[in-house]
C-alpha cells in the first residue's frame, strides 16, 4: 500500500519551483507601440511593391502607391481642400446625428427601464429596426424626407441608435440589488432613484454605447450622402465622383480621411469612459 | 417593545423553508444578535424587520421611527464622496444642504472619519467604507439599527476594531440594534442578548442573555467569563446542528 508520504523527505533532491501562472499576454508597453507600427510598415511596403513592381504602368491606376495617395489627397492643395470640405460636411451631420441619437436613445432606455409595459411595447420593434439594413430604407426615407440634410440626419440617427438604447438599458438594469434596497429604505421616490442611483450607475455603460455609436454615426452619414445628393456634398458623394473619374488616389485618400472622424470620436469617448472608471474604482 | 416577530414562517417558491414559526421580542434599548449557520433565515428575518421581505405566514411588527440598515457590502455610491454618501438619506428626505452637511460631518466625526469627508469610496479601505456606511445610518438618528453581517468581509483586526467602536457608540448614545452574524465571539462581544437560529428550517433554538458591562472592559476577549459565554452560544449552535442532522437522517 502506498501512503502520501512514502519516501524519506531527507533523501529527496529539491528543484526550483517553476512559475505556473497563466499569462494572458498583454505584453510590454514597447510591444504595444512597436507591433502596430511594424504591421503598418509591412503593409505599406507590400502595397508599394505591388503598385510599383507588380502592376503594369497601364494598370497602376487600380492601386496607386501610398505616396501617391498621400500626395494627391493631402499634400496637394486642391485635393486636400476638396476632401476636408466634404469631410467637414459629413462630420457635421454625423455629430448632429450622434447627439440626437444619444438624446433619443437615453430617453427611450429610461422610459423602457421605468415601466415593464413600455419595454414590452417598444423593445421588440427596436430590435426589428436594428435588423433592417439601412440601405434598404434609403429609398423610402428619400420619399418621406427629401434628398438633403433631413434625410441624411435620419439615416445617421437610425444607424447609430440601437447600441445607445441597449447599453443604457443594460447599465440601468445592472444596478446592485443592495443599492436598490438601500434606496427603498431611504424611501426614495421613483424620480430620486432614477436621478441619484440608476442614471449615474448607467453612465459607464452608456458611454460604451456612445463609443460604438460614434463610429456608426459617421458610417451612417457617409452612406446617407452617397444617396441624398442635394445640398453640400459630403465624403460619400466625393468618393463616388472620384470613382467616375477613375481618380483612385484621391478616392483612397478620401477613404482614409473618412476614418479619421470615427477614430477621433472613438478615442474621445474611450478617454471619457476611462476617466469615469478610474474616478470610481480603486487604483491598481 | 420595539420589534416583535410572531410565528414567522418564510418559504420560497423553490420549496425551501428559510424560517418556520419563529417568534421573538426585542425591547427598546436592547442590542440583540441573530446567530446561526448559513441558510438559517437570520438575514431573511432582518430583511422582514426592515420591510424588505414579507413573511409567508405570521407577522413582524415594529414601532414607528427611522430604521438604519447596514449591509454586508458598504453599498456606497462610488460617484459620491464620503460626505456625499452620508448626507444622501437626509437630502432624499428634503433636508436643506447646509443642515444635512453639518449633520453629515458630525456623523463622520463619530466614526472617526472627519478627515476623509472629501474622499471617494474607491480611495478608502474596506473598514473605512463600512464606517462611512454606519455614519450614513447614524445621520438619520434611527430608532432601530439593523446590521446584516456588516463586518463579515473584513479582516479580523479591522473587525475587532469596528466591534469596539460600535460598543463605544452604544455606551455613549444607546440605541436599539439587531445584528446578524455567524461569528460567535462577535455576537457575545456586542450583544445584550443572543438569539441562536437552527437551519433548514430556521427556528430560534436559544435566547441567551449576555450580562457584561458597557463599554466592554479592556481585555474582555481574554477573560474566562467571555470564553464561558462563547461556549454557551457555541453549544446552543452545535445542539441545533445535531438536531437538524438527526432530522435529515
Amino acid at each position: 500500500m502506498t501512503t502520501l508520504l512514502d519516501t524519506q523527505p531527507e533523501t529527496r533532491t529539491l528543484t526550483k519551483v517553476p512559475f505556473l501562472r497563466f499569462d494572458p499576454g498583454h505584453g510590454s508597453r514597447t510591444v504595444r507601440w512597436v507591433a502596430p507600427v511594424l504591421t503598418l510598415v509591412i503593409v505599406l511596403g507590400v502595397w508599394t511593391l505591388v503598385s510599383t513592381q507588380l502592376l503594369s504602368p497601364t494598370r497602376q491606376f487600380l492601386l496607386p502607391s501610398p505616396w501617391e495617395v498621400l500626395e494627391a489627397g493631402f499634400l496637394e492643395e486642391a485635393g486636400r481642400t476638396e476632401i476636408f470640405t466634404a469631410l467637414w460636411s459629413t462630420t457635421r451631420i454625423a455629430l448632429v446625428g450622434l447627439v440626437l441619437a444619444m438624446a433619443i436613445g437615453v430617453l427611450f432606455a429610461i422610459v423602457m427601464s421605468q415601466a415593464r409595459w413600455a419595454e414590452a411595447s417598444f423593445y421588440p420593434y427596436a430590435v426589428i429596426l436594428q435588423t433592417i439594413p439601412i440601405l434598404a430604407m434609403v429609398p423610402l426615407l428619400g420619399f418621406w424626407f427629401g434628398y438633403d440634410f433631413t434625410s441624411r440626419l435620419v439615416v445617421c440617427v437610425l444607424h447609430s441608435l440601437f447600441p445607445i438604447i441597449t447599453n443604457t438599458m443594460f447599465g440601468i438594469a445592472s444596478v446592485d440589488d443592495n443599492l436598490h434596497d438601500q434606496f427603498s429604505l431611504f424611501r426614495a421616490s421613483r424620480w430620486q432613484r432614477l436621478v441619484h442611483l440608476q442614471l449615474p450607475a448607467a453612465l459607464p455603460a452608456a458611454l460604451a454605447g456612445f463609443r460604438i455609436s460614434a463610429g456608426m454615426a459617421v458610417v451612417g452619414s457617409i452612406i446617407a450622402d452617397f444617396f441624398f445628393r442635394q445640398g453640400q456634398p459630403g465624403i460619400g458623394r466625393l468618393i463616388d465622383t472620384y470613382r467616375q473619374s477613375l481618380d483612385t488616389d484621391l478616392m483612397m485618400a478620401a477613404l482614409a480621411a473618412s476614418s479619421f472622424v470615427g477614430i477621433l470620436l472613438f478615442l474621445l469617448f474611450g478617454a471619457v469612459l476611462r476617466a469615469v472608471e478610474t474616478h470610481r474604482s480603486p487604483r491598481r | 417593545m420595539l420589534v416583535a416577530g410572531n410565528s414567522v414562517t418564510r418559504s420560497f417558491p423553490n420549496g425551501t423553508t428559510a424560517l418556520a414559526e419563529a417568534s421573538f421580542e426585542i425591547r427598546a434599548g436592547e442590542f440583540v444578535s441573530f446567530v446561526g449557520p448559513s441558510g438559517c433565515g437570520k438575514s431573511t428575518m432582518l430583511r422582514m424587520v426592515a420591510g424588505l421581505d414579507l413573511p409567508t405566514s405570521g407577522s413582524v411588527e415594529r414601532g414607528g421611527g427611522e430604521v438604519g440598515y447596514v449591509f454586508q457590502d458598504a453599498t456606497l455610491l462610488p460617484w459620491r464622496t464620503a460626505l456625499g454618501n452620508v448626507v444622501l438619506p437626509l437630502r432624499l428626505a428634503g433636508t436643506k444642504k447646509a443642515e444635512a452637511e453639518e449633520r453629515g460631518r458630525a456623523a463622520l466625526e463619530v466614526v472617526g472619519l472627519a478627515a476623509y469627508a472629501g474622499h471617494r469610496p474607491a480611495q478608502l479601505s474596506g473598514g473605512m467604507r463600512m464606517r462611512v456606511s454606519i455614519a450614513r445610518s447614524l445621520v438619520q438618528r434611527p430608532e432601530l439599527f439593523l446590521f446584516d453581517e456588516p463586518f463579515g468581509a473584513l479582516d479580523e483586526i479591522t473587525r475587532q476594531d469596528l466591534n469596539g467602536q460600535l460598543d463605544t457608540l452604544m455606551a455613549t448614545d444607546p440605541f436599539t440594534g439587531i445584528f446578524v452574524t455567524h461569528s460567535v465571539p462577535e455576537a457575545v462581544f456586542l450583544s445584550d442578548r443572543v438569539l441562536v437560529f437552527s437551519s433548514q428550517p430556521g427556528r430560534i433554538v436559544a435566547d441567551l442573555r449576555i450580562d457584561l458591562p458597557r463599554p466592554r472592559p479592556e481585555g474582555l476577549r481574554f477573560s474566562g467569563e467571555y470564553a464561558e459565554l462563547c461556549r454557551q452560544v457555541s453549544d446552543a449552535l452545535a445542539g441545533a446542528h445535531r438536531s437538524t442532522d438527526q432530522e435529515a437522517a
